[in-house]
């Protein structure tokens, strides 16, 4: 038994079996939360690489498979990525019953993690691309509504994203070239680029950021929920592990520049857009650029604590997405189109998701006593050490942006109705509730859990 | 850890009285016996907290997985005790003086809201690090805007609740970037030298956080909870930013910035205090009152007169909370309050003596004089709104009316409590002149208004032709205070920006969107190059 046949190809036989079973809706979601569950477990508990036992049975947990000349490798080190995304795997299963979502959602989503992680573990780095490339084919069907033409934002999310593909397989076969003669500056400024715009495109980094807010518009926005929750992180953590392993491009004194303009550019081009932005599917979409932004900052600081409080920010990151796709979905499962028009007043007849919305984008911004202000305080403070003039610029950015989020409390809690209604259902409220607790208990109390997952913190990327 | 126990008593028995009113149905009479002697319990222990304080609470590994080394740390100093007693001194006044307001509203509401308020206000009076006051203020206005938001029917009111909201949680955000450029993540108190950006960032913070900018309309007219919540709502986040700047070191050396900042507090407090004064009732002119003390605490915190700034903030409360809470007017009561006005005008070896502190060492006259002139007018107000004719219509029971006054009187010695841990600093501070100054000049005034002289002189043709100026000045002051002209800039900027950044956005978004990603690239890439690569 080796790691990546239980990470990879589990949850893709598993997918498989699923996808039949469509019709046991209840079946289906039980087994996709229960199986979720499970692996996250696994991954919190159980060592890599050592001897799992269970009761007299000795079953030695590899890290390796090697499947056509290519290794997937999953270590201790991708403990805290797979414990993660399973985590979440099983709140975004659990809620969509919750969400009134198609039941193909579970299967779809198994299979989407299974490849993504398999791009995450495949061994040389080349081949990512292709597996990326695999999940994002994978997730076409959660895509598109039967009967209805795909929209000018999914075709935009499956071009660009393609896109990068031969972008970075082209550079990485560059790079692989002069593996041997690492004095060849010219062809390693070539396939720097290729990479670096291969990245820009999967991360969706500016000025290819267009398609997220197109795609969060046109699709559901518990399907955008997920998909953008997946996508941006893997990528992200793909290209941690890429210049991790470069130690040419990891010591190179531009990449800290770099990073920094582009990450700074992206946080106040998103506030800035955001605060003109009316409608709140394509407000979910300008939160994950937000993330995607403040992700890149962190990793151009090149520190220990800066890949920390990346790896920290993944789990408010997820929380707050999860918690504003649920009540946009509520929104929109009723009949509201959640733009600044027909929000108005809707705390008095949506009063949980509306609070759902607004706390979400609200963590988002790193507002005090919410998930994300932890880590964006750190960042910050990192950032004001190294550039007191880029945290102004960040932080100016996250004023703007916060600025969008009142605009909407502005609109939302109008008392356009007299008296207070309930329209939410009660498991709507339960899991929104849960979502608004989780939030402010790890805004409080970010270091509650600390000693119980500082194991998943070990063997984290080098970035010097 | 200890130092809690009047927060974790005031949220056990703000619970305990809704779990008894839940399970059984008891008169009001008996839930305020219950909320009575539950606020009375909290004060004695914050007295009894005096005599020894006792050690705060820390989380000194607040961040996950040390990122950053920020602490949390709650505590109480011989000075922030003041206002924490300040604060509960005001909720016992609250309670006790609601019996003559007997269902003029939903009392439950009024009394558990306020004991959760005042909570929630003593644990930011207790912050001693710049997080934990980020997190207490930002608990604070969150309670205020759900509490407001909820009771809220107008909309004229909603769009200040909003715009309060978000002045104050700019005001937070100035002091977390006050933390994020200082680099002082373990006390306040500690850090003694501050840039002059911090410092900005800290005063103009603290200034949006003062809930007085921009004046509006009073967010609970008209609401039923008026008095007894409003006051509580008012006073909570101004005690909780003068229990901050008292932790701040006034940083004297920034002589442009403080001359600036001193400037603009002193027509704040003289434009407060006129228009405290020539206001209708006390609680309509309930703004102005917190306009003109904020504006006097904020020269006394620039000048590094601390202690004069714990006076201003003792009458602030006290005498606000007395003249906001009193509704039913009574012989005693009016004792009360003329004893209060004495009390508090700073005579020596009273508690608000050093409120006079700078009369010996100031070089600026003018500077007096606008005091002066301010202090006289504010107490000039409150005997005008003491004396003012209220409706007493409807009768109150003579428990009801003992309870209100015993309220009232508790209020009124409040400071004298005070007094007796501050008396060796109270001693230094000996000025006789201007209290004697200012009390006969009030008391004139006072004759005078009695007497209808007043409105004789104004009605004269030449006093109506002296006054055009001041109303010209008032008029301009508060069109300027009401902010409404920077909100019209900051739409109309947005208007300006929004055009473009639309146009950009969809050029992005639309068929040629790629191509154009392409081209921005080059351009990037061309700065890029020149800028950062070689």
């Amino acid at each position: 038994m080796s790691t990546p046949v239980i990470y990879i190809v589990f949850p893709f036989v598993l997918s498989l079996l699923l996808y039949f079973l469509q019709k046991r809706t209840r079946l289906m979601i039980a087994i996709g939360i229960t199986a979720s569950i499970l692996l996250m477990l696994f991954a919190f508990l159980q060592n890599f690489g050592a001897v799992w036992k269970i009761g007299p049975i000795s079953i030695e947990i590899k890290t390796t498979l090697a499947i056509f000349g290519r290794s997937f490798a999953l270590g201790n080190q991708d403990k805290y990525f797979l414990a993660f995304v399973y985590f979440f795997a099983a709140l975004w299963f659990g809620g969509t019953h919750i969400a009134q979502i198609s039941s193909r959602f579970i299967p779809f989503g198994f299979a989407i993690i299974a490849v993504l992680t398999a791009a995450l573990a495949v061994e040389p780095f080349l081949y990512s691309a292709i597996l990326v490339e695999i999940a994002i084919l994978v997730s076409i069907p959660l895509l598109l509504t039967p009967g209805n033409p795909p929209g000018r934002g999914v075709l935009r999310f499956i071009v660009y994203q393609s896109l990068a593909m031969p972008l970075i397989l082209f550079g990485g076969w560059l790079l692989g070239g002069i593996q041997a003669s690492p004095s060849d500056t010219a062809r390693l400024l070539q396939a720097v680029l290729f990479l670096g715009i291969g990245f820009a495109l999967w991360l969706a980094i500016f000025p290819f950021q267009s398609w997220i807010p197109q795609l969060t518009m046109d699709i559901h926005p518990f399907v955008s929920g997920f998909i953008l929750g997946m996508f941006p992180i893997v990528t992200m953590l793909i290209m941690l592990d890429f210049i991790s392993g470069l130690v040419w491009l990891r010591e190179s004194q531009y990449l800290q520049p770099v990073l920094t303009l582009v990450g700074t550019i992206m946080v106040v081009s998103t506030g800035v857009w955001a605060a003109i932005e009316k409608d709140g599917r394509r407000l979910l979409g300008y939160a994950v650029l937000l993330e995607s932004g403040l992700a890149i900052l962190a990793v151009s600081l090149q520190s220990q604590i800066s890949v920390m409080t990346l790896f920290v920010s993944f789990f408010p990151r997820m929380a707050a997405l999860a918690l504003m796709a649920l009540s946009l979905s509520i929104f929109i499962n009723n009949g509201t189109i959640p733009d600044m028009d027909h929000l108005s007043g809707m705390i008095r007849k949506f009063p949980f998701a509306s609070s759902g919305l607004i706390v979400s984008l609200l963590s988002v911004v790193g507002f005090p006593l919410l998930g994300a202000f932890p880590v964006r305080l750190a960042l910050l403070e990192q950032l004001a050490v190294l550039n007191p003039i880029i945290a102004v610029w960040v932080l100016l950015g996250l004023v703007t942006f916060l600025y969008s989020v009142l605009r909407l409390l502005m609109q939302i809690s109008k008392p356009e109705s007299i008296g207070w209604q309930r329209g939410e259902t009660i498991g709507q409220i339960i899991f929104l509730v849960i979502g608004i607790l989780v939030l402010i208990s790890i805004g409080v109390f970010p270091n509650f859990f600390s000693g119980q997952i500082s194991s998943l913190f070990l063997n984290l990327p080098i970035l010097r | 850890m200890l130092i809690l126990i009047p927060i974790i008593l005031l949220l056990f028995f703000a619970g305990g009285i809704n779990l008894l009113v839940g399970r059984y149905k008891l008169s009001l009479g008996s839930i305020w016996l219950i909320t009575a002697a539950s606020v009375l319990i909290v004060w004695i222990s914050i007295i009894i907290f005096r005599f020894a304080l006792p050690g705060g609470a820390s989380i000194s590994n607040w961040s996950p997985q040390g990122i950053s080394t920020d602490t949390l740390v709650f505590n109480l100093s011989e000075r922030t005790w003041i206002f924490a007693f300040l604060l509960t001194s005001l909720l016992v006044g609250v309670i006790f003086t609601d019996t003559v307001r007997f269902g003029q509203s939903n009392n439950l509401v009024t009394w558990v809201g306020s004991m959760i308020l005042t909570a929630v206000g003593l644990l930011a009076i207790y912050s001693q690090t710049f997080l934990a006051v980020i997190i207490t203020w930002t608990i604070i206005d969150i309670v205020e805007f759900g509490i407001l938001i909820k009771v809220t029917d107008q909309p004229k009111i909603h769009t200040a609740v909003v715009i309060e909201f978000f002045t104050r949680i700019i005001g937070t955000f100035l002091v977390m970037a006050a933390l994020i450029f200082s680099n002082f993540h373990t006390a306040i108190v500690e850090s003694s030298q501050y840039t002059s950006g911090v410092y900005l960032l800290i005063l103009v913070g603290a200034t949006l956080r003062l809930g007085v900018f921009p004046l509006h309309i009073p967010l609970t007219s008209s609401l039923p909870i008026r008095r007894s919540l409003g006051t509580i709502l008012r006073f909570v986040a101004p005690i909780s930013v003068v229990a901050f700047l008292t932790q701040i070191q006034p940083q004297q050396q920034y002589a442009t910035l403080t001359n600036i900042m001193y400037a603009i507090a002193l027509i704040v407090c003289f434009y407060g205090a006129i228009k405290w004064v020539s206001a209708k009732n006390e609680l309509s002119g309930r703004p102005f009152w917190m306009l003109s003390f904020s504006g006097l605490i904020l020269i006394r915190f620039l000048l590094g007169q601390v202690e004069g700034a714990i006076g201003l903030s003792i009458i602030m409360v006290i005498a606000g909370g007395f003249i906001f809470l009193y509704s039913y007017s009574s012989k005693v009561s009016t004792i009360a309050a003329l004893f209060l006005a004495i009390s508090l005008v700073g005579l020596p070896f009273t508690p608000t003596a050093p409120i006079w502190g700078f009369v010996g060492n100031s070089q600026n006259w003018l500077l007096f004089l606008v005091v002066f002139i301010t202090y006289n007018l504010l107490f000039l107000g409150f005997i005008k709104h003491v004396f003012r004719q209220r409706d007493q219509s409807s009768p109150k029971e003579s428990w009801m009316q003992l309870f209100y006054t015993a309220g009232l009187v508790l209020l009124s010695i409040s400071p004298w409590i005070i007094l007796i841990w501050r008396l060796s600093i109270i001693k230094l501070e000996f000025n006789l002149s201007a209290p004697i100054g200012c009390l006969i000049l009030i008391t004139i005034m006072v004759v005078i208004m009695r007497r209808r002289i007043w409105d004789l002189l104004i009605q004269k043709q030449p006093a109506q032709r002296l006054l055009v100026p001041f109303k010209l000045a008032g008029k301009i002051l508060n069109s300027i205070f009401q902010f409404e002209w920077f909100f019209a800039l900051l739409r109309r900027l947005f208007d300006f920006f929004a055009r473009p950044l639309k146009f950009f956005a969809n050029l992005l978004e639309g068929d040629g969107g790629l191509l154009w990603a392409f081209v921005f690239l080059a351009l990037i890439s061309s700065v890029l190059v020149g800028e950062i690569l070689p």
